[in-house]
């Protein structure tokens, strides 16, 4: 017969999933604890109370030798294992068979001196046996069960015999019947049934219930996972969308791998094509000096990363695939997987994991990190994208500005030369020529009207968004508003005038917006309102607003156009009769710098006799 | 009587030249130059009643030093002499801010007494050269 043991101890105990708070091994010198326990306490109620005859003496002297091996049992594997769980496995398996022997030699000791065939330890051995069960692998507990058997079968047998001595201790049955042979092997046989059909039976059960707590340890085990999976994503879903610049965000996501998969470091590392090498776009839990430990060799470090597989590294210091195990050795890194950056046509880059010690990743981790891995990849070409796209628009902006600006220059300095000679400064002119220079004037103001508006959108639009509100003095901003128009005013023969309140208001935002605002209202009035006309800004304060409003006496706006006065482009008939070049980007822009300041706009308007803007912002 | 002197600096030749026959027609004497150089050489030479500046002539910043030479307070400054002469200034369209303006040369403000944001209205001009001479 051979070693019908495992190699390997440990494999006699059914493997548990995940952490085991207590190995079977120390189970068992918790068991024979409370054994030893009720027999040194059964042996004495017994022979006081039931006036059994159990030779105390005996029993208590083979209970101390039990108790004093389970002591050092106790402190090897309590205290020396539990410091050096790695220690020695040869000794731990000779220790657990000698724990299996010792139980054996016991067990059988003590059916012999508590009284043989008669002793009620013949019962309880069933119990002994059925635990054995539930912490024995099947054929260990066989073969435990086996020997078990033959001893006890053995010495009822030679008692019976009278090979070896009786030891009469029951007082319940008579010497005669104990020594009656068809008693005795009808209470062997009953005994071998019980142990060989019935004890398997209680055994399978129990390991049925076991293996479905196994199941739900699993299923707990599973769930456990996928919640950390998808708190991941959900951390690196909400790291993308977020608002940050690309590589801030790409920070955040090796962060949130590094807390989620307990690893020491994670890094992002983008192929150069031009060069062939790895550059660093994002790491954590890295020093500086390790990052910049020199140029990565897309074909030297982890290179199977770049074909498309997961390149995984046991022991970064020995592995030729890694470009610097010394550097590695140093930062204290012992594993490495490197996993591509998926993009739509090629790989572009890795997704680097360090380990601080020997760690394998599961085939579900590395399923996982793959698909986490193919996200971020795509993540890093539409961002790439997304900002070469908003490169190219600011430059495309930038370029706008500069050619309006440059348009400008010449534009007025051609205003002014048709307006000295309008005011006949240079001869008089006569009815026809009054009349085209006149129109030229008009046209190039209305070009100076689009480009002034054109200019200030796309400043708006480039303004920087952490720009400082300060308080402003309302009337002021008016006042200077009307000076600014009021040489316009006079000339097209209107009257421009405020009416303030004594009371400063002060309103929170930036000179530059409340301007614009003031501006565009103003150009609009006098543009609209016939030789003659007033245009009056009005200034007032309730409880908890600061009222602005620009009237006049212009055209008005019918009724059914005043909903989409605000609307992009939009162009009354009325104001296109006026002004045959204007774009209507105007009030659209107006509206949305007063909503910035956290106002409104409305309007009222009578068709042909006027018009009123009324602006509320919160007062401050 | 003689016509009060106004002194143009400002290289955008052609509205010199509208400024010119704008402030002539409402007897004034006109007298331009292209660069701030030139304009301090002439500040010297004319001693002018007005100088009407732009901001920004071949740097962007050409208007400004000149302004701040012409109001230096050092006692030693060349142009001690002219700091009096009031100051219009013309900025550029892509200047434009709020810059602060006094007489005086102090610190954070720009030391002119009065200024215009371009596109400018020859009419407006003509009534802030009234108002300052």
């Amino acid at each position: 017969m051979g070693n019908p043991f495992p190699q390997r101890i440990g494999a006699l105990f059914p493997e548990m999933g995940g952490e085991e708070p207590l190995s079977k091994e120390r189970q068992w010198i918790l068991l024979r604890w409370a054994l030893v326990g009720v027999v040194i306490v059964a042996t004495l109620i017994g022979n006081q109370l039931i006036h059994l005859k159990i030779p105390t003496v005996t029993v208590l002297l083979l209970c101390a030798i039990v108790v004093l091996l389970n002591i050092l049992f106790h402190y090897y594997f309590f205290v020396i294992k539990k410091k050096h769980p790695r220690l020695d496995p040869k000794l731990t398996d000779r220790l657990t068979y000698f724990q299996f022997a010792i139980d054996w030699i016991f067990i059988t000791l003590l059916f012999h001196y508590t009284g043989g065939i008669a002793s009620p330890v013949l019962f309880y051995l069933l119990f002994h046996v059925i635990l054995s069960g539930v912490l024995l692998e099947r054929r260990a507990c066989l073969l435990y069960v086996t020997l078990i058997a033959i001893t006890i079968n053995l010495i009822a047998l030679l008692e019976l015999g009278g090979y070896i001595p009786h030891v009469y201790s029951s007082s319940f049955i008579s010497r005669d019947v104990q020594n009656n042979p068809f008693f005795v092997l009808m209470l062997l046989l009953f005994f071998n049934t019980v142990l060989y059909i019935a004890s398997p039976f209680i055994v399978s059960l129990l390991k049925r219930l076991g293996e479905r707590v196994l199941r739900l340890m699993a299923l707990q085990h599973k769930i456990e996972q996928d919640n950390q999976e998808l708190r991941l994503l959900n951390q690196v879903a909400r790291g993308i969308s977020s608002t940050l610049g690309l590589y801030p965000r790409l920070d955040f996501i090796c962060n949130t791998i590094m807390e989620v998969m307990g690893v020491k470091g994670v890094a992002i590392r983008l192929l150069a094509e031009k060069t062939n090498r790895l550059e660093l776009a994002s790491a954590c839990g890295l020093s500086e000096g390790y990052i910049n430990k020199g140029p990565v060799e897309a074909d030297k470090s982890l290179a199977k990363a770049l074909e498309g597989e997961p390149h995984f590294v046991l022991d970064a210091s020995t592995d030729p695939a890694v470009q610097y195990p010394e550097e590695a050795r140093k930062e204290g890194i012992v594993s490495m997987l490197a996993l591509p950056l998926k993009g739509r046509e090629k790989v572009i880059g890795t997704l680097r994991l360090y380990t601080n010690k020997k760690r394998r990743f599961s085939q579900y981790e590395l399923n996982f990190l793959s698909a986490l891995s193919g996200q971020c990849a795509i993540f890093i070409e539409n961002a790439k994208i997304y900002d070469a796209l908003e490169r190219q628009d600011k430059a495309k902006t930038d370029f706008i500005m500069l050619m309006t600006h440059e348009l400008k220059g010449p534009l007025m300095a051609i205003q002014g030369l048709l307006e000295v000679m309008l005011k006949g400064y240079v001869g008089a002119l006569t009815e026809k020529q009054q009349e085209l220079i006149g129109r030229m004037y008009r046209r190039i103001e209305s070009v100076m009207e689009v480009s002034t508006s054109l200019l200030d959108i796309y400043q708006w639009e480039s303004r920087r968004p952490d720009v400082k509100w300060v308080p402003l003095s309302i009337k002021e901003q008016i006042q200077r508003a009307v000076d600014l128009f009021g040489a316009s005013a006079r000339e097209k023969g209107l009257s421009l005038s405020v009416a303030l309140p004594d009371e400063d208001l002060i309103l929170m935002g930036t000179e530059d917006e409340m301007e614009k605002i003031l501006n565009n209202l103003i150009t609009n009035a006098i543009k609209y309102t016939p030789k003659g006309g007033s245009i009056l800004l009005g200034l007032s304060a309730s409880e908890s607003q600061v009222i602005v409003s620009v009237k006049d006496t212009g055209i008005g706006i019918a009724n059914e156009d005043i909903p989409k006065i605000f609307d992009e482009f939009f162009r009354t008939h009325e104001a296109k009769k006026i002004d045959p070049y204007g774009r209507g980007m105007g009030l659209h822009f107006v509206k949305e710098v007063v909503e910035t300041l956290g106002g409104t706009i409305r309007v009222k308007s009578n068709k042909g006799k006027g018009t009123e803007f009324l602006l509320t912002f919160p007062k401050s | 009587m003689e016509k009060p002197k106004v002194l143009v600096i400002e290289d955008d030749l052609d509205l010199v030249e509208s400024i010119r026959i704008t402030l002539e027609a409402n007897n004034y004497e006109v007298y331009s130059a292209e660069n701030g150089t030139e304009g301090l050489r002439l500040v010297k030479e004319i001693h002018p009643d007005l100088i009407i500046l732009d901001v920004m002539m071949d740097t962007i910043t050409e208007g400004f030093q000149v302004s701040y030479q012409l109001r230096s307070r050092d006692p030693k400054s060349e142009y001690r002499e002219y700091s009096h002469i009031p100051i219009l200034m013309l900025t550029g369209i892509s200047q434009k801010t709020h810059m602060k303006f006094s007489p005086e040369a102090d610190g954070d403000f720009l030391p002119v007494d009065e200024f215009m944001e371009k596109p400018i209205r020859l009419e407006a001009l003509l009534e802030k050269v009234k108002k300052l001479i």
